[in-house]
């Protein structure tokens, strides 16, 4: 028995491109309810993503989550959104971080008035 | 003095909770024991898969929640994957396991799981209760995050203990969710609607491409309304199936890896992309950097982590679709706009059609074709996952909106026949049929005692090709036909197991679609779909039929395959 088979047009095979990284800082506002700490960092772990900072600590009544992650502006939407969808979750935050705040992760209070365009995005005001 | 257990029920009662499927082990028996006089019927499946893809198709067709119980360890594993199911194609799902003893918890006790731990990623929500005054509390919030914005999985994990223990004084609770920023209704703002009729009104070649959450937010009847109104090609993903109605001149069909050619063509060719309510899955992409190369995309969507997957999109409309579409809707009323009849012509032109099944799918696709024929028009199609299921989505043309299910986002084999019973349960007065593959039914075929015993009278189709099709169909197209491990040709007697499962069937050879046969296989037909019982048929289909169309993966969807060559070289 012989099966063959015609394409329409040539295919192709694509390769992934690789995109750049940045180190990103990212700062989640949550209720810290059962499991949404790990939800949090679940997202981050189910994309192999290495999380070299991460500091949680209590802030006016909810927790705050700080992220240092090396990642593609992709990812960093896909994180964005995955995150701010997570019940429990107030707020979501992303700045670019420079090496000084990598290593001196507390990150300046004006961060927090820049959503970034995937937060926008996410919240459909963009 | 009402115990633990008994609360958990008058909780679910007060939900709305009347049916749920389960299956019970140690450490849920106060639950089971406190069933009777609940006001809950509860159907035992014959394994936890089964109960839990029966509670997905009894939510997917009432849009309730549907509820499963399993005990803890291996019971509560083995509602995984329906729960990952319910995950992946938005399904209001809360499953109740029990856990072993409070005291017990994270000593490895005998049949503890951390079934909290292992659901996590998998849940829309889920919590492990520690306090049974708590319990109210957590079913309250269970159940409203598990149908609240797009549907998903919940898990409420129980110890024993609290079921056991006292619960005097304790009542159902009421929850009032958190108001977040994506809550407060981004839609309410006009700016989206002048932003989107501006760009259909600068538009050539505006499609729409219609997905569950059409269904989900019941908003069918508005999207039909828009589309009869716009007059733009449209097309569904296979969740999508029934939202539109197939005889509308604007619909081309199914879209994606086996959409039709004009379905595919118009979304490679359009320049502005409407997604109403769909995840674009790759399986409906095709490539993504190759994804509706010319197209601003605008999506309607109640998730925003559903938005930007592929890539960007111009305008996001966040909302329920229920109320986004009408404001569209009003907002073109009045809005001049091109004349897009050329466009719907050349997308829905009879040259860029479905081409008629030749070769070896013939057969398959003709037989189902003269099947869904005789179906009253509320039937409800359940499939399981591979060629069969592709083939029925092909050939569907119900335009009931919750006439199609199928295991779409996992692609899990075993949904298909369990999730027929939660279906038949849902819509006890409809005719209910669900394909299956040789392959797939065996998966929870136990679930035909389920079916003899809650007297659901289901029309169940094996189409039998005695191989697990859909890989071989790849492993003949890309792997040099090097059938590994796919071929089922030492099926059991399906007939002969569904007889000792107390249902009939019977068995239909390819021979029944020779032209002298017509009359008698039409009878047959119509005697199964008209039985008031159960009935097993078994279909036997040319074993290496095809499904075509299909756009590999990796390719662009208008790199189409269009059939086998050569058809009448092709053996049966
Ligand atoms: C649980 C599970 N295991 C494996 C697969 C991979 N798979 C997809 S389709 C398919 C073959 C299905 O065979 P059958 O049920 O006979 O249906 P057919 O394709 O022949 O119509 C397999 C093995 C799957 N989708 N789900």
């Amino acid at each position: 028995m012989t099966i063959t088979t015609t394409m329409t047009t040539t295919m192709t095979t694509s390769v992934t491109p690789t995109m750049t990284t940045s180190m990103t800082l990212f700062h989640i506002r949550y209720r810290d309810t059962q499991g949404t700490l790990m939800r949090l960092l679940n997202a981050v772990s189910r994309r192999a993503i290495q999380m070299p900072y991460l500091e949680t600590s209590p802030e006016s009544g909810l927790q705050r989550l700080t992220l240092s992650l090396d990642v593609t502006p992709k990812q960093t939407g896909q994180l964005m959104r995955e995150w701010s969808a997570t019940i429990d979750v107030v707020e979501v935050l992303a700045s670019a971080a420079n090496a000084e705040q990598v290593e001196q992760p507390k990150p300046p209070q004006e961060v927090w008035a820049v959503a970034s365009h995937a937060a926008a995005i996410a919240m459909g005001q963009a | 003095m009402p115990r633990g257990a008994e609360l958990v029920l008058r909780c679910l009662r007060q939900e709305g909770v009347d049916l749920v499927f389960g299956y019970p082990g140690g450490a849920i028996m106060p639950l089971y024991d406190a069933l009777e006089g609940s006001g809950i019927r509860h159907v035992l499946s014959r394994h936890e898969q089964g109960a839990v893809f029966a509670a997905e198709g009894y939510a997917r067709v009432s849009g309730k929640v549907g509820v499963a119980f399993a005990t803890s360890g291996p019971g509560a594993t083995n509602l995984v994957t329906g729960i990952a199911d319910a995950k992946m194609d938005g399904v209001p799902l809360v499953c109740i396991t029990g856990q072993v003893r409070s005291t017990l918890i994270g000593t490895d006790a005998f049949q503890e799981t951390d079934v909290f731990g292992v659901t996590l990623a998998l849940t829309k929500w889920s919590r492990l209760v520690t306090k049974l005054e708590d319990i109210p509390a957590v079913i309250a919030e269970g159940f409203y995050w598990a149908r609240s914005g797009r549907p998903g999985p919940v898990v409420i994990d129980i110890p024993v203990d609290l079921m056991k223990a006292a619960a005097s004084g304790l009542a159902p609770a009421i929850f009032l969710a958190p108001q977040k920023p994506q809550q407060q209704k981004p839609h309410a703002s006009q700016d989206w609607t002048q932003r989107v009729v501006a760009l259909l009104q600068s538009a050539q070649k505006p499609v729409a491409l219609v997905g569950a959450g059409v269904k989900l937010a019941h908003a069918s009847d508005k999207v039909r309304a828009l589309l009869d109104d716009l007059k733009i090609p449209s097309f569904a993903t296979v969740h999508g199936l029934g939202a539109i109605d197939p005889a509308a001149p604007h619909y081309l069909g199914m879209v994606g890896m086996h959409g039709t050619r004009a379905a595919n063509l118009a979304l490679h060719e359009t320049d502005l992309l409407l997604v109403l309510g769909a995840r674009l899955d790759d399986r409906v992409t095709g490539e993504p950097s190759t994804f509706a190369p010319y197209a601003r995309i605008v999506h309607f969507e109640i998730d925003p982590s559903q938005l930007d997957r592929v890539r960007p999109c111009e305008v996001p409309v966040v909302g329920n679709l229920a109320e986004t579409i009408p404001a569209l809707h009003l907002a073109m009323a009045s809005a001049p706009r091109p004349d897009w009849s050329e466009w719907l012509a050349t997308a829905a032109h009879e040259d860029r059609g479905a081409e008629q099944p030749t070769g070896l799918t013939a057969p398959a696709t003709q037989f189902l074709d003269d099947l869904f024929a005789m179906l009253p028009p509320d039937s409800i199609v359940v499939t399981d996952v591979g060629q069969h299921q592709m083939w029925a989505a092909q050939r569907f043309r119900g335009s009931n909106p919750r006439g199609f299910l199928t295991s779409g986002g996992l692609g899990a084999m075993g949904f298909g026949l369990p999730a027929a019973i939660g279906a038949q349960l849902a819509a006890p007065g409809s005719t209910v049929l669900c394909v299956s593959g040789d392959g797939g039914i065996q998966m929870n075929i136990q679930e035909l005692a389920t079916i003899h015993r809650a007297g659901a009278p289901i029309k169940i189709l094996i189409v039998d090709n005695q191989y697990l099709g859909m890989v071989r169909q790849w492993q003949g197209l890309f792997y040099e036909r090097n059938y590994a491990e796919t071929d089922l040709s030492d099926n059991p007697d399906f007939v002969g197991i569904a007889k000792a499962y107390g249902i009939d069937g019977r068995t239909l050879g390819l021979d029944c679609m020779n032209p002298e046969n017509t009359e008698a296989t039409a009878q047959t037909l119509r005697e199964f779909v008209r039985s008031p019982k159960a009935e097993l048929l078994v279909f036997h289909c040319p074993r290496e039929a095809n499904v075509w169309p299909m756009v590999p993966a990796g390719a662009a969807l208008n790199q189409m395959m269009l059939r086998d060559k050569e058809p009448e070289a092709l053996e049966v």
